[in-house]
């Protein structure tokens, strides 16, 4: 110190030297300043500063600059003093913190308090010392100090502001970084930053990460989202958060609400269902999604899991307490009794779909591909009208209304009714009142037909005038919306003052024609004509009259009907077309040619054609396994789908033809954890993509004919006595002699005689159904074992050669065996194979049907089954009972051959975790014993003894250790089960 | 012999002719060819033979002597066709099965639902249905000749007859058939309300309301509703039911044990007869 208090003139002359032309002058101003005041001490304090930046290289003339400046705008030697030890402290490896800290410095002498500076300094100083390497933060930081000097803000806030700092300056750097990178916004969020950080400092981090789109959102104020947000702070908020970064629009309205539903919830995991879910609630009746809630979070036997579930709408629970409150009706729920009233109705297949929120475009086509049925359109859910009967007859009236153009002449007409459409110049316009005219027409005929519906239509009718704005004449575009509203019954008396008096009065009486039930498609076509040329005249009376605006406007046509549903003369033109669907169908000719799997023509003379998906994809994907497969079909011999269908196919394309598509089931799936069915969770598709492979089945048949007559042998023991004689019945065919006799005797002797003394023949039947279920998981790929690793057969012969098999071709073999004799037996069975992937994709295989005999197509089905993808197996088996109960058999058994687990990737919310599907599996298998059928498991998997212990009861199940010993067993299994 | 006369009726039982049967069947009767009626239950077979036989044997025969009615089941066996022995005091008598009956005084013999009695008892009818025309009883030794008023006719409902239950090809061969189904809405209308005096209003909604029903079938059951179901709801609401009561009763939980089937069922009825 003593050699800095003598700074000789010489040194400060050599230093304003080295300083060069630029800086000089400034530094000789400022050294004569303090010379002026004889203010020793100071300029002992500067000089060695400014030796100090002048030697930190790069950048140092700028900084010295600012520092000149600094020094000459500082009245205060303690403040002198304070830079210039600051100006040591920081100037270390980089001069960037020096020079932000200098830059904030000159802003904040003028504008700030010396405490606020004094604070900001200690601050930094905490920063320096914990990390000084920390260049960055140290430079971020007194950036973003830059902003406390111009908000001026309250001292609290910006106390508690650098109290963070400090806080965070020992932790990750990363901390600090995004503080200073977001601190405006952090700065106005601060006490909601503080909180986190109190309840887990990764979470205040997380906010803040997102905190410059969470201010884009409209709920960034409120209170209740910041309730939620400390919450959940200990569990880590970032998927909350980006949850509702991505909230729709029409949500946020809602938001507060939700957020205050969303704070009661016990985890964050069904915060996030909950949100997730939110968009299908009922938003606009918070009352009753308050007590929804309430009522899944105070039921004792709902836990965690559950809660997820249930506030994800995914357990049967939940829906139904919602649907309870709501007097709501689903689509999902009354499906059935909706498809049954229309099957009814329209004495026609049909196809009951959902109304998509986004879509406008509603194409028969895209849903007949799948199927062949006649689409109706509802919406998902109804519970606008108060009550659950109100709600379930709009779906009704819909669904008449619907069909009402079917059922009065409307879709039979279409080609006529579209030929007089294209006569008038504004195709839209008289598209919009034929619509309008002859939607009026079948209501009219509905309630004419159906008196037991007349006043739910009505009452339709009057919802929808309500719920509709009301009319202003001056407009002419409103004229449209009168149509629609006449439509709908609008009394007359509620037009009043209108300068189109006799038009409306015109529209009236035109759609009187239309009231008597003799009225048809024609009168409406009649009504047409004339209410279009009422429109006409409108418009060119409003043009005279000034009442539009502007040269031609845009026609405005109003809003649809609801109940009518989405019905437009493009869809019944579709409809009638839907007989001839064409298709493209690219390439289709070649990979047919070579007898693509997917394809299928069926016997020639039948015009019925079977398709499998049409997709793009698909039918790439379809044409690759074609090119895969294409070696084994090199011979012509051994081509399963000959040239002849292929041709018969493709001239079946030209004419009339109904494509024959995939059934889509839904399955309830019981999750163990939430101790409840999720309802319709899993889609189960009767696939027709299955390859045929007849030479595989009759290669098996031939190399295995000793086994065949083995289980022959076997199963000949219950090939049934058709008449077994009873003896001794009271009411019989033939008099049984000993007994008659005795009968007689006893008569005369005085005793009561016995009086069964017939003898009668009855039948004994069998009524036997069997499904067997194949599980074509990948894992049936895998090569089994030489025989040379097994001990030999426990039965004692020699095992057949399996070298080199797969699981599956044991399976198939096995079954492929067991279906010769069971056909020579007589006893009703079909063969089904599954696979799939995710609970929306199962895919079911029926190699032969139970009313199916077994001739070359199922026994080419079947040797064509192979590994696929996973073993979901409850849905499997849900769909083989639903199957298996249908035949209505007395003795109705289920066998399953599989090779392992019952696994799929997201059976179950933990992948590795496989007791959620072998739960349902448990599951289903019960449901099966509920409907008298008796299951029966045979897995060839080693550890399966592990698991079926749980899985199936005592006796119902076999691990089998020998995979040669499977047609065998199989056939012994059949025996138990049916005989 | 006075009261036997009373017991004659003059009128045919009612039966709305759909079609030409009633002229073909006669043809048949007049060749003594043996009919098969083919078609669902509750469409009119049984009342379609009463009103035959009795256009037949009109004032000659009771109905009772005129008809022989025998509903096949699956232990019906020959015994019960032909006749059997019987105990009676301390002697065995024989007793005529109905069949035997028919054959020995001149009857129109009628075998309801063909299928579901044994194979037995069909092979039975084989020496009936043709040129023979004659009928073995085993049990007494003898063959009997057809009385030349006699006639066979059976009947069967394809729709749900499983393969195991068919009729072998030797025994349909044997008939001339005659296709049965459910009447149009229109004729179905007048048949309910002649059969119970139903308004014609309410008579339309339930024969509206059979048509729709029977569209669905193969959804759930094999047979539509019958004429019989829509007649008993006819008589429901004639005895003072409320008409949605009545199907309820009468149709809707008679044709079906699904809940969701008899809700969509009751949809139906409830689009057809309002509440009241």
């Amino acid at each position: 110190m003593k050699e800095i208090k003598t700074v000789t003139e010489t040194e400060i002359e050599l230093l304003r030297e080295r300083l060069g032309q630029e800086l000089a002058p400034a530094f000789s101003k400022l050294v004569g300043v303090y010379e002026k005041n004889r203010d020793i001490g100071s300029k002992a304090l500067f000089i060695p500063a400014t030796i100090k930046i002048a030697e930190s290289g790069w950048r140092s003339s700028e900084i010295l600059q600012i520092f000149f400046d600094v020094i000459l705008r500082n009245k205060s030697s303690s403040r002198l003093k304070k830079i210039c030890s600051n100006v040591e402290l920081f100037s270390g490896f980089s001069n960037d913190p020096l020079m932000a800290y200098l830059g904030w410095v000159r802003r904040a002498l003028d504008k700030s308090s010396s405490e606020l500076v004094e604070l900001v300094e200690e601050t930094a100083a905490e920063i320096h010392r914990v990390n000084p390497y920390s260049s960055k933060s140290l430079t971020a930081y007194f950036e973003s100090m830059i902003l406390l000097i111009e908000i001026k803000s309250d001292q609290k806030r910006i106390a508690r502001c650098l109290a963070l700092v400090k806080k965070w300056s020992s932790f990750d750097r990363v901390y600090l970084e995004r503080l200073f990178a977001h601190f405006e916004d952090a700065f106005y969020s601060i006490d909601l930053i503080k909180e986190l950080d109190q309840k887990k400092p990764s979470a205040a981090l997380q906010y803040l990460e997102r905190i410059e789109k969470i201010n884009e959102q409209p709920f960034k104020k409120s209170q209740v989202f910041d309730d939620l947000l400390v919450r959940f702070a200990r569990e880590e908020i970032a998927d909350i958060l980006e949850k509702l970064i991505d909230m729709p629009a029409h949500l946020t309205d809602n938001s507060p609400n939700l957020f205050k539903l969303g704070a009661q919830l016990r985890t964050k995991e069904s915060l996030i269902a909950f949100f997730e879910t939110s968009k299908t609630l009922p938003l606009e009746r918070p009352d009753i999604l308050a007590d929804w809630l309430d009522q899944g979070l105070k039921d004792p036997s709902i836990n965690d899991a559950a809660l997820k579930a249930y506030v994800g709408l995914e357990s049967l629970k939940s829906r139904e307490a919602l649907d309870r409150l709501l007097g709501e009706v689903s689509l999902a729920a009354n499906r059935q009794t909706l498809d049954l009233l229309a099957k009814a109705i329209s004495a026609d297949n049909v196809l009951i779909s959902e109304i998509e929120e986004d879509s406008d475009e509603y194409n028969l086509f895209r849903k007949t591909l799948e199927d062949e049925k006649l689409c109706l359109y509802l919406p998902e859910k109804v519970s606008a009208f108060g009550s659950h009967n109100e709600n379930f007859s709009f779906y009704k009236v819909s669904l008449f209304h619907q069909i009402g153009f079917r059922e009065f002449g409307c879709v039979s007409e279409i080609a006529e009714i579209v030929r007089q459409i294209s006569i008038f110049r504004d195709n839209n316009l008289a598209r919009f009142v034929f619509m309008a005219l002859e939607s009026a027409r079948i209501d009219w005929r509905l309630k004419d037909k159906y008196p037991g519906l007349s006043k739910q239509i009505d009452n339709q009718r009057k919802y929808e005038l309500l719920s509709r704005t009301r009319i202003d004449l001056t407009r002419n575009t409103d004229f449209l919306e009168l149509i629609n509203q006449v439509s709908l019954g609008l009394p007359r008396s509620s037009i009043s003052n209108s300068s189109f008096i006799t038009e409306v009065d015109d529209l009236y009486d035109c759609f009187k024609l239309l009231k008597p039930s003799r009225a048809s498609v024609g009168t409406t076509l009649k009504a047409l004509a004339l209410v279009y040329e009422l429109l006409l005249r409108v418009e060119t009376r409003s043009k005279l009259q000034k009442f539009t605006k502007g040269p031609v406007q845009e026609r405005k046509y109003p809003e649809p009907v609801k109940y009518r549903g989405q019905i437009s003369i493009a869809m019944l033109e579709g409809e009638r077309k839907s007989n001839i669907l064409d298709i493209e169908l690219p390439d289709l000719d070649e990979s047919l040619l070579g007898g693509d799997p997917i394809i299928n023509a069926s016997a020639p003379g039948n015009d019925r054609v079977e398709l499998g998906e049409l997709k793009q994809g698909a039918l790439e994907s379809g044409a690759s396994a074609y090119i895969e497969d294409a070696a084994s079909f090199q011979h012509p011999g051994k081509v399963n789908l000959g040239l002849t269908e292929a041709e018969d196919f493709k001239a079946g394309f030209g004419k009339n033809r109904v494509v024959k598509r995939e059934k889509l089931f839904h399955y309830d799936e019981w999750d163990f954890e939430i101790k409840d069915y999720r309802p319709s969770w899993c889609t189960l598709r009767e696939s027709n993509r299955l390859e045929r492979d007849l030479p595989y089945f009759t290669r098996v048949i031939e190399n295995n004919t000793d086994i065949i007559s083995k289980i022959r042998k076997e199963l000949s023991r219950i090939r049934p006595q058709n008449l077994r004689k009873v003896k001794g019945v009271r009411d019989g065919e033939d008099l049984n002699i000993e007994r008659t006799v005795s009968y007689l005797i006893d008569k005369k002797v005085g005793v009561v005689p016995d009086e069964a003394i017939y003898e009668q023949r009855q039948r004994v039947e069998r009524d036997v159904a069997t499904l067997f279920l194949v599980d074509m998981s990948a894992s049936t790929d895998d090569i089994i074992e030489t025989p040379g690793q097994h001990s030999s057969s426990e039965k004692g012969g020699s095992p057949p050669n399996i070298n080199g098999k797969r699981i599956i071709d044991v399976e198939k073999e096995a079954v492929s065996l067991l279906s010769e004799v069971l056909d020579e037996l007589g006893d009703a069975y079909s063969i089904c194979g599954f696979s799939g992937y995710g609970r929306e994709q199962i895919d079911y295989y029926r190699c032969k049907g139970f009313d199916k005999p077994m001739n070359d197509d199922s026994r080419a089905k079947l040797g064509g089954l192979k590994p696929c993808r996973s073993t979901r197996m409850g849905p499997s088996i849900r769909h083989a009972i639903r199957e298996l109960v249908a035949t209505g058999s007395r003795t109705k058994s289920l066998i399953i051959i599989s090779d392992g687990y019952p696994q799929d990737h997201d059976y179950g919310p933990d992948r590795s975790s496989k007791t959620y599907g072998l739960m349902d599996t448990m599951k289903a298998l019960s449901e099966a014993r509920a409907q008298d059928i008796s299951s029966f498991c045979l897995t060839v998997d080693p550890s399966g003894n592990d698991y079926l212990r749980d899985m199936c009861p005592e006796n119902q199940y076999m691990v089998i250790k020998n995979v040669s010993d499977l047609p065998g067993e199989l056939s012994r299994v059949y025996l138990s089960l049916t005989g | 012999m006075s009261a036997e006369k009373i017991e004659i009726a003059d009128e045919a039982p009612y039966y709305l002719p759909l079609g030409d049967e009633v002229e073909i069947f006669l043809s048949a009767y007049k060749k003594r060819l043996p009919v098969l009626l083919k078609g669902p239950t509750g469409c009119g077979k049984t009342r379609f033979v009463e009103h035959v036989a009795h256009k037949i044997y009109g004032g000659t025969k009771t109905p009772q002597a005129s008809l022989q009615t025998i509903s096949c089941h699956e232990d019906l066996s020959a015994t019960d066709m032909v006749g059997r022995y019987l105990l009676k005091g301390e002697e065995t008598v024989w007793q005529d099965g109905p069949l035997t009956r028919a054959v020995r005084e001149g009857a129109i013999c009628y075998l309801d639902e063909i299928v579901e009695a044994r194979k037995d008892s069909t092979v039975l009818i084989h020496s009936l249905t043709d040129h023979r025309r004659m009928l073995p009883v085993e049990k007494l030794g003898v063959m009997l000749d057809a009385h030349p008023d006699f006639l066979l006719v059976i009947s069967y409902n394809p729709g749900y007859q499983s393969l195991l239950k068919d009729l072998k090809t030797s025994t349909r061969q044997r008939f001339v058939a005659i296709e049965f189904d459910y009447p149009t809405p229109s004729a179905e209308a007048e048949i309910i309300c002649h059969e119970t005096g139903l308004d014609s209003d309410r008579s339309g909604g339930l024969a509206l309301l059979g048509e729709k029903v029977r569209n669905l079938q193969g959804h759930g059951f094999d047979d539509g509703v019958s004429t019989r179901l829509l007649i008993y709801a006819a008589e429901l609401m004639m005895a003072g039911l409320d008409p949605l009561r009545a199907c309820e009763v009468s149709i809707v939980k008679a044709l079906s044990d699904d809940e969701s089937v008899q809700s969509g069922l009751q949809e139906i009825a409830s689009a057809v007869f309002p509440l009241s």
